[in-house]
């Protein structure tokens, strides 16, 4: 038998959770598909995205928080790897399908609705061709001209990869906070984020000051010798941060599960 | 099977709740884990399934390091706590989800162990279920696992009266001489004759820990009368039907242990019973 990873243990745990979630699955994704049928907007998607992903991250380690149900959990016999796979495929992979299932369902029965005129002038008229445009978006984004930085908009589409890799950064984030805070986890995880990022830009702040003597100074990145436009750090830092910092927080869930105690 | 070396723990930095304690478990045993409230036998419990980490010594469970939580342990380990999960299942469902991950387990003797214990209704949601009726559905389930190891805390707890003598009928014939059974427990008289080893903690160690079939060769349990003087009594308590004793055993006379006096021996006269053994 494999004592790290068994795909048949693996399995086990992802059936159990539907067993055990079979009733709020149905009722959750119920409730969901009908608020699309009503509401189409992008912002809409992004919301129960973003913020349902969260919530839906953190109710996976709720058990942790109590300690008769911990004592279930931890002493399954699992790999704590296994445990934490079958959260991150739950809460990354299950989820986000789930959200754009649900979405296009939604959108699909509202286009019906509205053009058999079942009920004309209480749905809007549906974003039909918008659904899958779901991921076009509009940018703006920093660009050097004749030595002067101008701001250029620009249409592109934002592929299922993007959105996957921010999905996953963000559930990354709030599953390590689950597992590390025992109760409140996400507006703990929020209040260690904001204390974390004050203190990046204090010594960002200190570090410009004692560098270029200023503390104003955009996001390019400049080639010194020739002053050609490289890129937008900022951009750099968002994008490869994120590659980075998904499987950072993946093993330090790791570490924080195989570390816990009741 | 199980074996504890000078193991020292604490939850907080200033209190030590173990303290370079050390506990031998042999297989084909019922042993009884005595103590006072606050002792650690509940932690005790959680050390050896791995579920807290030891700050000093090593505990070695089924020939496993505990802390590693491996698969192959924790299929041979079912744990009662005294609060039961609060899972929104049914109890076929709880089957359904929990049984495939312990290779023993046994449909047929957990469904027997639920009809012994009146629980009829499979489809019965766990939340629904009385704290009595849900200890019932975690005995049987435990039971049927037929794991090597099974560590019970509190397991009579909420229990009514015909469900204690159940319990005790149950646990009896599912032992076998590869598995071993460690019960905490306060309420020692639900357990008269059916553990088979008895072992005390007391001031964060063990203190005692023999079988009972050693105990009652060394230590004598009668009711005496009150004007009767004896050197041999180790302890007393005085009852309105006599004097009930704990004495030496120097004639090698039988009689029925009482687990409850024991334990007041013990912890009255430590010394002079510890040097008995």
């Amino acid at each position: 038998m494999n004592t790290t990873f068994n795909i048949k243990r693996l399995g086990l745990l992802l059936k159990g959770y539907f067993i055990e979630n079979k009733q709020r699955e149905l009722t959750t994704w119920g409730i969901i598909t009908i608020a699309f049928i009503f509401a189409h907007e992008k912002t809409i998607f992004y919301l129960i995205l973003f913020i349902g992903g969260i919530l839906f991250a953190t109710r996976l380690f709720k058990n942790l928080s109590n300690t008769p149900n911990a004592i279930q959990y931890l002493i399954l016999p699992a790999t704590q790897t296994e445990k934490l796979v079958a959260s991150i495929l739950l809460n990354t992979i299950y989820y986000l399908v789930m959200t754009l299932v649900v979405y296009i369902i939604g959108n699909l029965i509202s286009y019906g609705i509205y053009y058999l005129s079942i009920l004309p002038s209480f749905i809007n008229e549906p974003y039909f061709s918008n659904t899958f445009n779901l991921f076009s978006t509009i940018k703006t984004k920093s660009v050097m001209i004749n030595g002067h930085f101008l701001k250029e908009t620009m249409s592109y589409q934002f592929s299922l990869w993007i959105l996957l890799r921010k999905f996953a950064f963000v559930q990354s984030l709030f599953m390590f906070g689950a597992l590390f805070f025992k109760r409140n986890s996400i507006v703990k995880t929020l209040l260690a984020l904001s204390a974390i990022g004050f203190v990046l830009l204090i010594i960002e702040l200190i570090l410009l000051k004692i560098t270029f003597g200023t503390f104003h100074l955009n996001s390019s990145i400049i080639k010194p010798e020739t002053g050609d436009f490289l890129g937008d750090s900022n951009y750099f830092v968002r994008v490869y941060g994120q590659y980075l910092l998904i499987p950072f927080f993946w093993v330090a869930s790791y570490f924080r599960l195989t570390e816990k105690e009741v | 099977m199980v074996n504890v070396q000078n193991v020292t723990f604490s939850y907080t930095k200033r209190t030590e709740l173990l303290s370079n304690l050390s506990l031998k478990l042999e297989a084909g045993r019922i042993h009884g884990l005595l103590g006072k409230n606050g002792e650690g036998k509940s932690t005790l419990l959680k050390l050896i399934s791995g579920l807290d980490f030891p700050q000093q010594g090593s505990i070695d469970t089924l020939g496993f390091n505990p802390t590693k939580r491996y698969p192959e342990m924790l299929r041979e380990i079912y744990f009662i706590p005294e609060e039961l999960p609060q899972l929104t299942l049914s109890i076929e469902n709880y089957e359904k989800v929990y049984a495939p991950f312990y290779p023993n387990f046994n449909a047929e003797q957990f469904n027997g162990y639920l009809k012994e214990f009146d629980i009829v209704d499979k489809k019965s949601m766990l939340t629904k279920l009385s704290h009595g009726q849900k200890k019932k559905v975690f005995v049987a389930f435990g039971l049927a696992t037929n794991t090597k190891l099974m560590l019970m805390d509190e397991p009579t707890n909420g229990l009514d009266i015909p469900s204690k003598g159940q319990f005790r009928r149950m646990v009896a014939s599912a032992i076998d001489e590869s598995r071993c059974l460690l019960i905490s427990t306060h309420q020692v008289h639900d357990l008269d004759s059916l553990i088979d080893s008895i072992i005390v903690m007391e001031k964060h160690k063990i203190e005692f820990n023999q079988p009972i079939e050693e105990i009652t060769k060394k230590l004598l349990f009668r009711v005496a009368d009150r004007n009767e003087k004896d050197e041999s009594v180790i302890y007393s308590e005085d009852t309105l039907r006599g004097l009930y004793q704990v004495c030496e055993n120097k004639t090698g006379e039988e009689s029925k242990l009482d687990i409850e006096l024991l334990f007041n021996a013990i912890i009255s006269d430590k010394e002079r019973i510890i040097k008995l053994f």
